[in-house]
């Protein structure tokens, strides 16, 4: 039954995107709920929250302020906090209960812009739409408000690009940032500024001088979008998961740019031999799981690959026989018709029985599902080495 | 220039504490935005249930809540005994929540491999503030299931004035209970997360007068549970309870009693009194188990000597007559976080404010708690004890007394229990961010 989730776990919310997106960037960012729920974000989906401070609330909204509308209290308490903390921005997003109030977070986010000067952002979250929608979002605002108008930079100085996506969600931590940005400087693509771990609004603010956005997850579309309308800066969406999807995104980078580039042709040869015919299935985010596909097939040659994106944006990724849809039901069938699957460990419970042991499944933890649990088991999955990483596992 | 936030240490300190002296209400610090530090040792609803042996939860929410409970089922190992409903923007705009309610618990329960006892269905905020019809919802349920136990229960924090989400918790969770026969040797102990310890005084005393004390964080088996249904006593140890023992009172009318886990050596007398009376009990001999409770305090105070201690509210339920006891017997106390004070504590506050008159309250949920400095303990070398894990956390030490909710300890014997634990902790180093990252510590659900 639609809806109903016997043994799978949920993904992120639409509030939890953006409060991720936007950890680093010295803003204060506000959830409109109760704490019991919303405290869920910094125990099991932030990483970060320990050892990095960040000016992340919520509301601490309660019933009688939600029959009243009492919305002079949220506008209250963020304006003591901006007044003693000096954030570079405020955003505020919503719960279910705030959805059914008609709370007008864009109102109120007018107001305190009018009250600080601060910029402020409302979303209109609302907790049931997934992380990739409030990240989304999250990147969009940061680009319309902070990027400047620069300048590009001289192509002839080499390509510069802006890298859009990043949240914990979908990359654990800075490491795997640190991975997929070397793997572009060792290409001679230097980086402008990424969307947004390890960088600040400063970096973000010269985003408009690069040549191409590079987005690495759904939640990167949006800016990517905005900055081609406004700045006419092309994107490309794609992860370099191992060697041939390195060259493919070098390839992409240049196509967008009108460079000359010469196709990759490499035969790909492994230690291992591999059934080509396998009935593949890949579950995850659209970029990450196409990236995976790409390589599967470019250098195992698996034939019959099959993304399930449980995600509203994809990108325009996902081909005629790919899936997107968050339902178990859909989940169940699709992995006990598959031979290998590629997905966050937690999708081994729909597994039936007479599968367990013909189904080959190799886990890689996503922090958007299983939160923090397997997060010391997430591969680095970028770069070179995801070739021999991935090999060794299907 | 963009601002990043500054990790150094901070004057945001004096600016939040507040001296006992000065104190002058329960509620001392202002409510605002809300911080929640990642001290995680309590337990949540989605752990308590799990009490039940081998009963099966169902939440029906918006991701974003429920997003917290499955993965705590998840860090547990719980996961078979969860399945969630997601509700989604259609339910709420065309008002449909009674039918997926229905469906989707009937589509659980006749897809799980094995058929539970007792399924506990937590409605959310969404359910209450759009009336759904519970009646109908759980009329039908029975009908179609009458070999199951539906419990109801509620996650809805928006809805916490009048009950707080533990209270509510504990109401619903004795729910399987019926009114039968009572066993007048029989007696429960309700209301807490942990077992109240059996070499606790009154359990001592109850065992000793051939009673049999049940408890259901040491129930095994749905039968145990059941049997709880016996008992003619409810002994209950925390506030949050009281409302789980009136509620058992008026539907089951099983009597009870409020043993609250004060350290305040008169008042655990007054308690063992109330208890013996209400019994018919002759007053238990307590001297052994007071001089046992007074001599570990005096090898404390010589161990310890003068290092500092700061106590949190969430390791312990009365902190400042633990404050008042540890000082009594020349304990530095330094701090204690709480963001609301038990007015039951009103004597041990005074107490401290005659003898400790420099001690501090902090708030822990306070906005400033996420950027002040958060290393108290660099300024003694290390060298500062913290009871609880929240403690442990705005100080920055090593030395942490590891216990969330009283962890069972109760009475003079709890007094004995949590001296020989600051000992310990005193001497040891911990891994504290690992140890207080995890959910529900100790949980075994």
């Amino acid at each position: 039954m639609r809806q109903v989730y016997r043994v799978l776990s949920t993904y992120s919310a639409d509030a939890f995107g953006i409060a991720s997106a936007l950890y680093e960037l010295g803003g204060l960012v506000i959830i409109h709920d109760a704490s019991g729920c919303n405290s869920t974000y910094n125990t099991h989906d932030e990483p970060r929250w320990y050892d990095m401070d960040s000016l992340f609330y919520v509301s601490g909204l309660t019933e009688s302020d939600a029959i009243l509308g009492r919305d002079d209290i949220l506008v209250d308490n963020i304006l003591e906090v901006c007044k003693s903390e000096h954030p570079n921005f405020v955003a505020m997003c919503g719960s279910p209960v705030p959805m059914f109030m008609g709370t007008d977070f864009v109102g109120i986010a007018k107001e305190i812009t009018a009250l600080t000067d601060i910029p402020a952002f409302g979303y209109m979250t609302n907790g049931i739409n997934t992380y990739i929608k409030g990240a989304g979002h999250a990147f969009k605002s940061i680009a319309q408000t902070f990027v400047l108008d620069n300048k590009k930079a001289l192509l002839k100085d080499g390509i510069k690009i802006n890298i859009l996506g990043f949240t914990p969600l979908d990359f654990y931590d800075i490491n795997h940032v640190k991975n997929i940005m070397a793997v572009f400087e060792k290409n001679d693509i230097s980086i402008i500024s990424n969307f947004a771990m390890g960088n600040t609004l400063e970096d973000i603010s010269k985003a408009a001088m690069a040549h191409v956005n590079v987005v690495v997850s759904a939640t990167g579309l949006l800016a990517a979008k905005f900055m081609k309308e406004k700045y006419d800066i092309p994107y490309v969406c794609g992860i370099p998961m191992g060697i041939s999807g390195i060259k493919r995104m070098i390839n992409k980078i240049k196509e967008a740019l009108d460079i000359p580039y010469s196709q990759d042709t490499t035969e790909y040869k492994s230690y291992k031999s591999f059934k080509k015919s396998k009935k593949v299935l890949v579950i995850g985010e659209a970029v990450y799981a196409d990236s995976i596909k790409y390589c599967l097939s470019r250098e195992f040659g698996y034939e019959n690959i099959k993304i399930l994106s449980p995600f509203e944006e994809n990108c325009d990724l996902l081909s005629k026989d790919d899936s997107d849809g968050i339902y178990e039901d859909d989940a169940e069938k699709l992995i006990n018709e598959a031979e290998l699957v590629i997905a966050d460990p937690l999708y081994k419970r729909v597994l039936h029985e007479e599968n367990l042991y013909d189904t080959d499944f190799v886990s890689i933890p996503h922090i958007a599902y299983s939160g923090r649990y397997y997060q010391e088991e997430i591969p680095l999955f970028a770069g070179e080495d995801f070739s021999n990483w991935i090999c060794d596992k299907v | 220039m963009f601002k990043k936030l500054s990790h150094e240490k901070k004057e945001a300190d004096e600016a939040l504490a507040i001296k006992i002296s000065n104190l002058d209400s329960f509620t001392p610090f202002k409510a605002g935005l809300v911080f929640s530090a990642p001290a995680r040792g309590t337990w949540t609803i989605a752990h308590t249930s799990m009490l039940i042996p081998h009963s099966h939860q169902i939440f029906l929410c918006a991701s974003v809540c429920l997003r917290g409970v499955v993965l705590s089922a998840e860090e547990y190992g719980g996961l078979d005994r969860y399945s969630s409903i997601n509700l989604e923007e259609h339910d709420i705009l065309e008002g449909d929540l009674e039918d997926l309610f229905i469906e989707g618990v009937t589509d659980i329960i006749n897809n799980l491999k094995k058929r539970p006892p007792a399924v506990l269905t937590y409605t959310s905020c969404v359910h209450h503030f759009l009336a759904c019809d519970l009646n109908l919802v759980y009329k039908t349920l029975r009908e179609r299931f009458p070999d199951i136990d539906f419990i109801e229960c509620y996650m809805t924090p928006t809805m916490r004035q009048k009950f707080t989400p533990e209270a509510l918790m504990f109401k619903s969770l004795y729910e399987g209970l019926v009114d039968i026969e009572k066993d007048k040797k029989s007696i429960n102990i309700i209301g807490n997360n942990f077992a109240i310890k059996k070499s606790s005084d009154f359990v001592q005393m109850l065992n000793n007068a051939g009673f049999e004390v049940r408890d259901i964080c040491n129930t095994k088996e749905y039968d145990e549970y059941k049997a709880m249904s016996l008992s003619f006593l409810n002994i209950y140890t925390r506030n949050c309870s009281e409302f789980a023992a009136k509620s058992l009172e008026k539907r089951i009318h099983q009597d009870y009693i409020f043993m609250p886990c004060t350290f305040n050596m008169d008042a655990i007398e007054d308690e063992l009194a109330s208890l013996s009376k209400k019994l018919s009990l002759p007053l238990m001999d307590i001297s052994y188990l007071k001089e046992t409770a007074i001599k570990s305090l005096k090898l404390t105070k010589e161990f310890l000597k003068d290092m500092p201690v700061v106590i949190d509210y969430a390791a312990v339920l009365r902190p400042f007559s633990l404050a008042a006891l540890l000082v009594s017997y020349g304990i530095n106390v330094i701090r204690i976080y709480c963001d609301e004070i038990n007015p039951a504590e009103e004597d041990d506050i005074e107490y401290l404010k005659d003898n400790a008159p420099n001690l501090e309250i902090f708030p822990t949920v306070d906005y400033k708690c996420r950027v002040v400095d958060k290393h108290l303990a660099d300024d003694y070398n290390g060298e500062l004890l913290a009871i609880g894990q929240k403690a442990a956390y705005f100080t920055g030490t090593k030395h942490m007394v590891n216990i969330v909710e009283n962890g069972g300890i109760h009475g003079f014997d709890g007094i004995r229990q949590m001296c020989e634990m600051m000992v310990d902790a005193s001497e040891v180093e911990s891994d504290v961010k690992s140890i207080i990252s995890v959910k529900g510590w100790g949980c075994h659900g």
